[in-house]
This record gives C-alpha cells, sequence and structure tokens, in this order.
C-alpha cells in the first residue's frame, strides 16, 4: 500500500511538472504591483482614468490592428499623420503641420512636424530613446502595411497609393510602394486615382510611423510593453494579456503644451478587459470603472434617469441592415424587395425593443461620413417617422401591402422566405421582431429565422458559396474604417469593385440598367469635385436603397454609455482619452 | 504498478496523436477560415492569399500537419496565433492554463468539501430529513445555471452587499510562482470567492448525489455485514470499509470532470471576466484560430489521459481486487 | 430471477421472490416510493404539457407585442388578455414560452440519455468484462473521444444537416423525414443525438468501472466455474447488479444534458428562433435579472424542477431495481 501512495505522489509531480513546462518564465513575483484593481490609493496617486477595453486587443501593431479595442490603443500610442476632428470628421493636422496635393490630384507633399520623440517606458517612466519621427518613419510604416510579409488585413485600403497593391500580391518590389522620404521632414505619396478621401486614410492606423530598428530586433514581440517604442500622447507601461492594460501619459508629446485647454489632464489609463456588458456595468457600479457601456436589460431604468447626467447616447459611425440575395427567386423582384423594406417598423424597433436611442435608417451611408445623404426624403421616404420628414409606418405599411400584392404575393401568400444572422442575443431579437412585423403585414408570409455560428454565416454568404446554400435575406452591419461615402456604398456594394453581398447584376432582368447606373456613380464619385459627389452619391443611394432595394437598412448605431461625473470626457467612436480629465480629488472621495 | 504507469504513458502518445490529428481535419473541415473577412469585411481574395501564405494556408493539408507535428514534436512549439497576431499559442497556453487551473481546483476542493459529507450523511440517514435536505439542495446546486447562478452571485454580494469583487481574476499570470502556483493573498481569496462557489456548487451536487448512491449500495455488502455482525461499530465499519470501496464511482468521474475543469469554463470566466482557457477556446473556434484549437485541445488531452491513469491507479488502491497485470 | 436458476450467491433475497418477474417488483417497489411517484407524475404531466402545447398554452409562442415588453406577471393587455407570468422582451406571453420550452428540453433529456445509456452501457459492459488487453484498446478509444473538443463537432454536425436539408428539400425516404423533423423541432433534433452521441463516454466508464468490480466477484467467478457463458453471466449477474448506478449515473447526467442545450444556446449552437428552449430563454433574458426577474427565474424553475423530478425518479429507480435494497425503505 506505501508503495502505491507514493507512485500517486510521483503522479502529482509528473502533472506538475507538465504544468510547469507550459508555464512561461514567470516575473519575480511582487514585481508586478501595480495591482490589478484599483486598490486603495495614496494622497500623491495620479491622475487615473479607469475603463474597460472590452477585449484583449488582438494586435498593438499599427499594421496589424483591426478592431476597435487595439484601434483604440493605437490611436493614443502612434501618432497620424493627419487626424480626424472628432465633430466634423475633416482630417487636420497631427503628425503633418500641413500638406499640398499636386494639380492632377494624385501626389500628396506632407510637411512633417520635427519635434516628436520616440519614447519608451523604463521602470515606469517614459524616457525618450534619442530617436526621433521622421519621413522615414512613416514611409516605413506605409510600406510594411502594404509588404505581403506583414500579412496585414488592412492593406487593401492602402491599394490607392501606387505600387501598394502590386506589393502585396508579391507581383511587384515593397521597394516601389510610391512613398517617398525626400527629406526627415517631407513625405511624398502618389496614388493611382485621385481621391479627396485621401487626407483621411492618411489618419488611420495601418500608415503611421513605426520603429524600423525596434520592429527587426524584436520581431512578433516587438508589441510587448518592454520593447515597444512609440510617439503618441501616451505610452504603454503594461499589459497583462487578458486581463488589463495600462497607459501613462508621454511628457514630451508636443500637445499637452501646445494644444492648450483642448488636452485633459490624465496621467494614467487603466483599462480591463471586460467582455460581458452587465458584468462591466457591476464594476462601474462599485466605482472600479470610470466608464461603462449599458446592457440592454438596463436601459429602460437609464432612459428613466436612473442615472441622471451620468448616461448619454451619442451618435456612432455604424449601419445595421438586411440585405438581400437578389438572384435568389423569392426576392428577385424589387417589388418584394421594397416592401419587405416598407414593412419594418424602424422607430418601434429602436423605441421598444433596442432602447439605445437608435436612429431609423433610410441609407446606407451613415450620416457621420461625407457624402451620406441620410435623412433625406428622396430617399425611401417610407423608412423614416413622419417627424423625420417621411410618410411614417402606417402609411408604409399601405403601400407595401399594395406593392406585395402588385408582385403576385397578396397578403404575402405564396412567399416563403429565410431570414439568417449569425449567433448573438440582438441580432436574434431584432430578427424575431422584423419577422413579427412582417407577419403583421402580410399574414400569409412564411418567414424563417436560421442562426449561423459566424464562420459558417460568412462563408454562405461568399460569392462563390452555392445559391441554394444561401438564405434571401441576411444580416450585416458596417462601421466606418474612414468617414466618407466611399468607404461605405462603394467599397462595399459597388456591383465591380465593392464587395456586393446581394450579388447585383448588370445583367438583372428587371433592375440590371439601375444596377449599372449605380455602378456609374460611386465610380466617378472617386475622382468628381466634392459638390459632384454630393449628388452622385445621393443618386446612388437612391438606386440602392430605394429603387433597386438591394438592402433593408435598419438603424444608425448609437453610442450607449454610463461616465462618473468626475470624468470630462468626448463621446465619439474615436475615443481621443488625451482630451479626457479627471477630477481626482472627487473620485478619490467616491471611493 | 511503475510498468503499467508507463504503459499507459506510452499507449497515450497515439491516443493524444489522433486527437490532434482529427481535430486538426474536423476544424479545417469547418467552413470558413481565419483571414476570409475583418468584422463584418470581407477581404479581397488578394489580401488573403498574401495572409495564407505567410501561415503556410496555402500548403496542402498533408504538408500544414506535418509541420505543425514537426514544430511541436522539435521545439514543443504550438505555433502562432492567427486572431492574436503578435502572439503565439504557447504563450496565450502559458498565460491562461494556470488561472483556469486554480479555479478548477479550488472549485473541486470546494466541491468535494460540500458534496462528500452532504452525500455520507445523506446515506447513511437514508430517507430521514437530512437525507432529503441534502438531496434537494445537491439537486437544486446541479440544476440551477452557471449563467443565473453568476450574475446572481455579483449582484447579491458584490453589488448590493460588497463583500466580493464584481470580476475579474486576483493574481496575474506574472506574479505567479513557477508560473503556476497564486500567491496566497487576501486579493486572490476575495477574488477567487463567486467564481469559485459558482462553479464548486454544481460539483458538490455531483459529488453528493454519486457518493450518497455508491455509498448506499456499498453498505448493503456481505462483507460490510460482516463486518457489523464482527461487532464493529457502524462508525468504524463505514470508515474502514465502506466509505474506501464507495468513492470508486466518485473517482471515476474524476479523470473527466479534471481535464474539463482545469482546461477552464466558458460561462464563468466569460461572466467574471476572468482570462481562462475556456473563453480562448470558444473564441477560437469563432475565428477559426486552428493553432489555438489544436493546442487548447492537446492541453485538454494531455489532462484527460492524465486523470485517466490517476484514476485506474487509485481503483487499485480502493479496491485491492482490480489489478493491473 | 427465473426459478432454477443456479445461483452460487448466497442471498436471501433469492429464495423470497421466487416466481415474480423483476420488472414486477421494481414496479411495484417504485409504486411504493411516494417521493418517485411525485416525481413521475410531475415528468408525465410535463410531457402531456409539451404534447398538447397548442391546446394548454394560452398565447402563441411567437409573434411580437411591442406595447407589452417585459411586462411583469399578471399583467392584463387592454384588449384583456392575461399574461399569467408576465412578458418577455418582445411582449411575448412567458408562461406559453416556457410550456412550448419543455418540448426541447424534454426531448434533449430523452433522446440524448436513451442514446447514451444504450451505448454507455454496452461498450462499458464489452470493455470491462473482456480481456485487459480489449479492455485497454476499448478504453484509449474512449480517452481519444472525451480529448475530442465537441464544440467542433457540433457546429460541423449543424453545418452538415444545413447543408442536406438546403439540398434535400423535396426529398422523401427516412433522411428526408428526419431533417423534416429537424426542422420542425428549430434544427434541434439532430443536435439532440449529437449530444448523446458525445455523452456515452461517460457512462461507458461508469459501466466500465462496475464491471471491473464486479468481475471478481464471489458469486460471478462461482458462475464461472460452473460453466456459464459470459453472455448470461453479463445479462444475469452483473447487468443487474450495475444497473442502479447506471441510472443514477443517468438521472445525473439529465441535467446536464438539459444543461448542455442552454450553454449551447448561450454561445448560438441552440434552436433557431422563434422556438423557445428553456435553455434559450434563460440565456437570453439572464440580464434581466435585475429589471424583469420573472424572464429568467419562470424558464429556471421549470428547469430545476424537471431535474428535481427527474432524480427522484431516478433514485426510486435505482432502490428498485437494486435487489439488495428491496423491502428495506
Amino acid at each position: 500500500m506505501q508503495k502505491k501512495r507514493i507512485s500517486l505522489l510521483m503522479l502529482f509531480l509528473v502533472m506538475t511538472l507538465v504544468m510547469a513546462a507550459c508555464a512561461a518564465p514567470m516575473a519575480a513575483p511582487g514585481a508586478a504591483d501595480t495591482s490589478s484593481d484599483g486598490a486603495a490609493a495614496v494622497a500623491s496617486d495620479p491622475v487615473t482614468l479607469d475603463i474597460n477595453l472590452g477585449t484583449e486587443p488582438p494586435s498593438l501593431d499599427p499594421s496589424l490592428g483591426t478592431d476597435t479595442t487595439s484601434i483604440s490603443v493605437i490611436n493614443e500610442t502612434f501618432l497620424g499623420l493627419t487626424e480626424l476632428d472628432p465633430d466634423t470628421q475633416k482630417a487636420g493636422p497631427e503628425l503633418a503641420k500641413d500638406w499640398s496635393i499636386s494639380d492632377d490630384g494624385l501626389t500628396y507633399t506632407f510637411n512633417l512636424r520635427t519635434d516628436v520623440p520616440w519614447v519608451q517606458v523604463k521602470d515606469g517612466e517614459v524616457v525618450e530613446t534619442g530617436m526621433m519621427v521622421t519621413a522615414g518613419d512613416v514611409a516605413y510604416g506605409l510600406k510594411r502595411t502594404c509588404n505581403a510579409e506583414t500579412a496585414s488585413d488592412y492593406a487593401y485600403v492602402l491599394y490607392i497609393v501606387a505600387g501598394c497593391e502590386a506589393a502585396n500580391t508579391g507581383e511587384g518590389s515593397v521597394d516601389d510602394v510610391a512613398v517617398n522620404a525626400v527629406d526627415d521632414a517631407t513625405l511624398e505619396i502618389t496614388l493611382n486615382y485621385p481621391a479627396s478621401f485621401f487626407e483621411q486614410i492618411a489618419s488611420m492606423w495601418i500608415m503611421r510611423p513605426m520603429p524600423q530598428s525596434v520592429i527587426e530586433e524584436y520581431g512578433d514581440a516587438w508589441t510587448e510593453p518592454e520593447n515597444i517604442v512609440t510617439n503618441g500622447p501616451f505610452a504603454l507601461s503594461e499589459w497583462i494579456h487578458g486581463d488589463s492594460l495600462q497607459m501613462i501619459r508621454n511628457p514630451f508629446w508636443y500637445g499637452w503644451e501646445e494644444m492648450g485647454d483642448v488636452v485633459g489632464n490624465i496621467e494614467v489609463i487603466n483599462g480591463v478587459m471586460i467582455e460581458e456588458v452587465s458584468t462591466a456595468f457591476a464594476l462601474y457600479e462599485n466605482n472600479e470603472i470610470d466608464t461603462s457601456g449599458v446592457p440592454l436589460e438596463m436601459m429602460d431604468l437609464a432612459l428613466a434617469g436612473e442615472y441622471g447626467d451620468e448616461f448619454v447616447i451619442a451618435p456612432s459611425n455604424c449601419t445595421y441592415y438586411y440585405g438581400f440575395i437578389t438572384q435568389k427567386p423569392e426576392v428577385s423582384d424589387p417589388r418584394v424587395r421594397r416592401a419587405l423594406s416598407m414593412a419594418v417598423d424602424r422607430q418601434t424597433l429602436a423605441d421598444d425593443i433596442l432602447k439605445g436611442g437608435q436612429i431609423p435608417a433610410n441609407t446606407f451611408t451613415n450620416p457621420l461620413n461625407f457624402g451620406s445623404p441620410a435623412g433625406d426624403p428622396d430617399i425611401a421616404p417610407w423608412a423614416m417617422t413622419e417627424a423625420q420628414g417621411g410618410t411614417g409606418y402606417a402609411a408604409a405599411v399601405e403601400m407595401a401591402k399594395a406593392l406585395m400584392e402588385e408582385a403576385g404575393y397578396p397578403g404575402g401568400a405564396g412567399l416563403s422566405l429565410t431570414l439568417a444572422h449569425n449567433v448573438s442575443e440582438s441580432h436574434a431579437t431584432i430578427a424575431q421582431a422584423i419577422q413579427a412585423m412582417w407577419q403583421e403585414a402580410f399574414p400569409d408570409i412564411e418567414v424563417v429565422i436560421e442562426t449561423q455560428e459566424w464562420g459558417v454565416y460568412l462563408d454562405s454568404l461568399d460569392h462563390d458559396a452555392p445559391l441554394e446554400g444561401k438564405p434571401d435575406v441576411y444580416r450585416l452591419g458596417w462601421c466606418q474604417d474612414y468617414p466618407h461615402a466611399n468607404n461605405w456604398i462603394h467599397e462595399v456594394f459597388n456591383p465591380t469593385q465593392g464587395a456586393n453581398v446581394p450579388m447585383l447584376s448588370m445583367d438583372d432582368p428587371i433592375v440590371g440598367d439601375l444596377v449599372k447606373q449605380f455602378n456609374d456613380d460611386t465610380i466617378a464619385a472617386q475622382t468628381a469635385s466634392e459638390d459632384e459627389q454630393l449628388a452622385l452619391y445621393k443618386d446612388a443611394e437612391k438606386l440602392f436603397v430605394d429603387d433597386i432595394a438591394a438592402i433593408i437598412p435598419i438603424y444608425y448605431y448609437t453610442t450607449v454609455a454610463v461616465t462618473k461625473p468626475w470624468v470630462t470626457r468626448l463621446y465619439s467612436d474615436d475615443k481621443y482619452y488625451y482630451r479626457w480629465s479627471v477630477d481626482e480629488a472627487a473620485k478619490e472621495a467616491a471611493r | 504498478m511503475i510498468s503499467y504507469v508507463i504503459r499507459r504513458l506510452l499507449w497515450s502518445l497515439p491516443v493524444l496523436f489522433l486527437i490532434v490529428l482529427v481535430t486538426f481535419l474536423l476544424a479545417k473541415a469547418l467552413p470558413g477560415g481565419p483571414f476570409d473577412r475583418v468584422g463584418d469585411k470581407s477581404l479581397p481574395e488578394s489580401i488573403r492569399v498574401a495572409i495564407e501564405k505567410k501561415y503556410n494556408l496555402d500548403k496542402p493539408l498533408v504538408t500544414q500537419f506535418g509541420l505543425y507535428i514537426r514544430d511541436l514534436v522539435i521545439n514543443g512549439d504550438l505555433g502562432p496565433s492567427y486572431s492574436y497576431r503578435n502572439r503565439t499559442v504557447n504563450d496565450l497556453i502559458s498565460e491562461t492554463l494556470p488561472i483556469s487551473a486554480q479555479i478548477g481546483i479550488l472549485s473541486v476542493l470546494l466541491g468535494a468539501i460540500i458534496g462528500l459529507p452532504a452525500g455520507i450523511f445523506g446515506a447513511l440517514r437514508r430517507n430521514t430529513w437530512v437525507d432529503y435536505l441534502s438531496s434537494f439542495i445537491a439537486v437544486l446546486g446541479l440544476s440551477v445555471p452557471n449563467l443565473v447562478l453568476a450574475p446572481l452571485l455579483i449582484y447579491l454580494f458584490s453589488v448590493k452587499l460588497g463583500w466580493f469583487p464584481a470580476a475579474r481574476w486576483g493574481v496575474n499570470y506574472k506574479e505567479l510562482y513557477f508560473g503556476f502556483i497564486p500567491p496566497m493573498t487576501a486579493d486572490f481569496w476575495s477574488h477567487a470567492a463567486l467564481p469559485v462557489i459558482t462553479l464548486g456548487t454544481g460539483i458538490s451536487a455531483t459529488f453528493a448525489r454519486l457518493s450518497r448512491a455508491s455509498l448506499l449500495q456499498t453498505i448493503r455488502e456481505d462483507y460490510i455485514r460482516t463486518a457489523r455482525s464482527k461487532g464493529l461499530t457502524q462508525t468504524t465499519t463505514i470508515v474502514r470499509h465502506a466509505l474506501r470501496n464507495s468513492m470508486i464511482p466518485v473517482v471515476t468521474i474524476l479523470g473527466p470532470l479534471l481535464a474539463g475543469i482545469l482546461t477552464g469554463t466558458f460561462i464563468v470566466e466569460f461572466v467574471f471576466g476572468i482570462p481562462g482557457m475556456g473563453d480562448f477556446f470558444i473564441t477560437s473556434v469563432n475565428n477559426r484560430d486552428y493553432p489555438i484549437i489544436l493546442g487548447s485541445t492537446l492541453v485538454f488531452a494531455i489532462f484527460l489521459v492524465l486523470g485517466n491513469i490517476m484514476v485506474d491507479i487509485m481503483y487499485a488502491w480502493m479496491d485491492p481486487r482490480i489489478r493491473f497485470d | 430471477m427465473a426459478a432454477g436458476a443456479l445461483s452460487l450467491k448466497p442471498s436471501e433475497d433469492i429464495t423470497e421472490r421466487k416466481g415474480r418477474s423483476p420488472l414486477g417488483d421494481a414496479v411495484q417497489q417504485l409504486l411504493k416510493n411516494k417521493i418517485a411517484v411525485a416525481g413521475l407524475i410531475f415528468i408525465v404531466t410535463l410531457i402531456l404539457l409539451a404534447i398538447f402545447a397548442e391546446l394548454v398554452s394560452p398565447h402563441p409562442y411567437d409573434g411580437a407585442n411591442f406595447k407589452l415588453t417585459d411586462e411583469p406577471p399578471m399583467t392584463r393587455a387592454e384588449d384583456g388578455r392575461l399574461f399569467l407570468l408576465g412578458t418577455d422582451e418582445l411582449g411575448r406571453d412567458v408562461l406559453s414560452r416556457t410550456i412550448y420550452g419543455a418540448r426541447i428540453s424534454l426531448g434533449v433529456a430523452f433522446v440524448a440519455s436513451f442514446v447514451s445509456l444504450i451505448i454507455g452501457i454496452i461498450y462499458g459492459l464489452v470493455s470491462g468484462f473482456g480481456s485487459a488487453t480489449r479492455d485497454n484498446l476499448m478504453m484509449r478509444v474512449v480517452d481519444f473521444l472525451y480529448g475530442f473538443p465537441f464544440i467542433i463537432f457540433i457546429i460541423l454536425v449543424q453545418v452538415v444537416v444545413k447543408a442536406y436539408s438546403a439540398r434535400e428539400d423535396t426529398s422523401g425516404g427516412p433522411w428526408g423525414l428526419i431533417l423534416h423533423a429537424d426542422k420542425a423541432s428549430g434544427g434541434i433534433l439532430i443536435m439532440f443525438v449529437a449530444i448523446g452521441l458525445i455523452s456515452w463516454l461517460g457512462m461507458a466508464r461508469i459501466t466500465r468501472g462496475q464491471t471491473l468490480g464486479y468481475k471478481n466477484k464471489e458469486f460471478v467467478e462461482a458462475a464461472h466455474a460452473v460453466g456459464n457463458r459470459n453472455g448470461r453471466i453479463i445479462w444475469k449477474h452483473i447487468l443487474p447488479n450495475i444497473l442502479g448506478p447506471c441510472i443514477v449515473y443517468e438521472t445525473l447526467g439529465i441535467p446536464g444534458y438539459i444543461l448542455t442545450e442552454s450553454f449551447l444556446s448561450f454561445i448560438g449552437l441552440g434552436v433557431n428562433p422563434p422556438t423557445p428552449s428553456w435553455g434559450i430563454m434563460i440565456s437570453e433574458s439572464v440580464g434581466s435579472l435585475r429589471t424583469a426577474p420573472w424572464e429568467v427565474f419562470v424558464p429556471a424553475s421549470a428547469l430545476t424542477l424537471t431535474v428535481l423530478a427527474f432524480n427522484f425518479l431516478g433514485d426510486g429507480l435505482r432502490d428498485a431495481f437494486d435487489p439488495r435494497l428491496r423491502g428495506e425503505s
């Protein structure tokens, strides 16, 4: 028996060894003494903002960031050539003091600041590395994004830069990407075609200056806090993967003095990573974080004033929509598609189901973008309430019924639809609500909802996927990469150059001509003057949403947040944390 | 015994290999790939091709699998993550596994401390109110989903009473001794309380039910009757003879239970915002992050194999009639 | 136990029960156990409710009342309709959805436990009773299947079924019939089977563990000694002895299956909306714990009561089938 016990012990030992073998070399316990939650503070504590990042940022590498969490951190740590104004979304100076455009509209010459140092965090302090940010660093960053070796998801946005696409597909050399550091302070970029939205693209994370020497030295691990070198208002001081991340103020950033009242007073940003909104909200109520999203279930209380001024609804640059696979026989008739779009009671959906002040949408392009005709009553007025200048839902339903009858499905009889969405509680709720609305408007219609796992779902929408496996109606959303209609109606839906999930075709027997006109509109807009663009985008949206009715725009997103009274903040999609302020005394008092 | 263990360990190698192989094939059979889209956006074909090339996904399946096994066997390298682009799977697992294991071990301990006595007393006082009460509580523990229990506990003990933190884990992977053992600080225990109670209730219920059923059966065995008739007291009989034998079914489920719980429990980790393996695994399936899927499956399987070997050894220890020859 | 069967087991039971069938015994025994009978009655009632959901539920489970969302229990609509247990986030009757939801939860309980019990017991018996080599081999197969990430399996099953149902919409035959039934169940019938196919592993290990325990017992050795064939020994001597723990394990498993359904619903692999299941109702409304608790507590209570009933019934069955416990309770 004794022998057996010893064997058992040995087995435990083996298991422990296996575990230990998996484990990373550990830091000395206690070394990371920055306690993982806001423990008791002392009087001399720095001004600290506690936020919930939501998830572990998948990558803090500007070339590889794709999601809002990563980009929100990259935005604070790396400066862009330009910066978008939080209110107008127009591109203004940041790293570039100013810029000029050649007469043919193809070459941009950026004049860069020379007073931006590369910094890093050593022993909890931000120190200069001795290197300054130069035009060469921006050129390197841009080329690195285009480089196939980097494997950047967002490289396609930079295909507009001459030579980038060839470099990315391996047909050309990275050296031939048309970005040229004339000297340390001058950068020239040449485009494939003139595009007024390039100033906005120049603000994107994928073409930020990047530290070549550091990236080459550390490889993939260069974004770890002990290696990373940055140049933005904040520097990455700690990153406990999956748990929390800390940024501290970069005192060498010019803006703290130069920008005066615009900047805030925050010295430390602590971000935790809590996916579940209800849990984050509990942390907020416990004063452990300063701002949080609001779970849907709490919206009634919040709207009733439970959280007073802490509760704010702000517009967000995303659109929620249903699309039709226009080649499916059930929805190949534009009258059926329009009728279905008309029969969605967007205002009720926003008021009674979503409860976040979402705005009923009559266009695909969100109103926060240049070129968006949102709210124009010439486009799908039946999607808008009377207060918005539309027909209102009651009138829309009558039109819908008439159209459906005209199309040969009186009361929806004979029409059987599949509505697919990817797995999510809120998508499911919306789908069931819309199913009920359609059933109400067309009593004999049959609507089957299918939920699918994300990857499976996207795969079924792929162009090459078999038509019989596709749903009639699909759900997707779109958020801006840069705030311009080109990023929306053109890149997403252009029949020849865009993703075009609805499979619009110029050979369509009924709407083929309209599709061609739509196609030409968004292509022409790319090189048109600002006034012409507005007219073209309006025409395109009307064709797409109203006449062809390829999608059902449902609502424009909002951001719903609660924020503690001691925080002064912006509510735009991009966070601009450096502009926030915290009244540390009030915060300490509340804790 | 030693040779038995060695034999079992050798046997487990082909099992592990098969698990990795079949998981690899099934994961590849899932529609969609890791680099088809970004968020709601479809990526242009050229981008997808470029990225897939970097990760060798353009190669034939046999080559991909061969490369994976080669790196795994030679370097212990589980590959890069596709969704956390600057990280390796080794890093991710070494950061998340200890946290999940801590929750798991504590929960099993709590489950045993509550569940075994409850089951044993239930069996000894069969059909009395003690029995009914412990049965009822055990079933309740089993049947209240963690999905309901976790937010309920957060609301009551964190938001309302303020006794425990609402979320997160008290230590992080940088603070662990030997990369595995947490410092037993007050912070650690207060963060551990709610998630461990959430998981522990279900486990204690399982223990209680199984130990009650099994002990009831053992008590009726002939040798127990013999022991009783020899004049041994009830307590001596139970402790000396019945208990050990009655634990066999309990131990049986211990292997898979441990493996499952050490490698993470999605719902608890998700609701409490704890960076454990369960959350990573579910997300990796959604992301088609093949290296994470394979890596976490492999770790799970290793625990399972070890757990089951341990169980079989404990069989022999508890019931001398079982032999391994 | 049939009269005249040769058994050297020195048990007092044999002589006492000569002439009665084991099944009849068990039923009699079961009926004496009041709490098990209560469980049985609850389950039968639930089954009837599930079958006749169309007749008994006061409102339809689908549709929406946008002006009646999240109303508390006992709300009366303007047109006089009464919502006894309140409404959910789409204004649907929680009671009706819970009644319909019983279909899914009972379905998964029965289908999955049936599949798991049959496969698990047979596999475990064969493994535990056989030679050491066979046992070892079979248990490694179980290890292999255990180590397998079942979520991938479930997603794949889902994909394959969807692909087939898209292609074979019009076809008849048994496969078409199954697909039709699957569609009618909100796309979850095949998932039940899949859950069962995954869950027999635990059953197999339990059975095998028990079999190992009995294999070397005196009465089994005695049965061997007098020349009984293996099949007969398993059937007559081992199976009756291990069935008790197996049934208990299975009733322990039923909450597991019902909870697996709710877990799958939570990560989005459950039924298609608007088909209700308790799992999906709980996961949809769990955030409303503070604001609309009835939306969680009604389906959660239904689930808890059902699990409770299955457990009491399971206990009763165990007592009834275990020869040594007879007449003692």
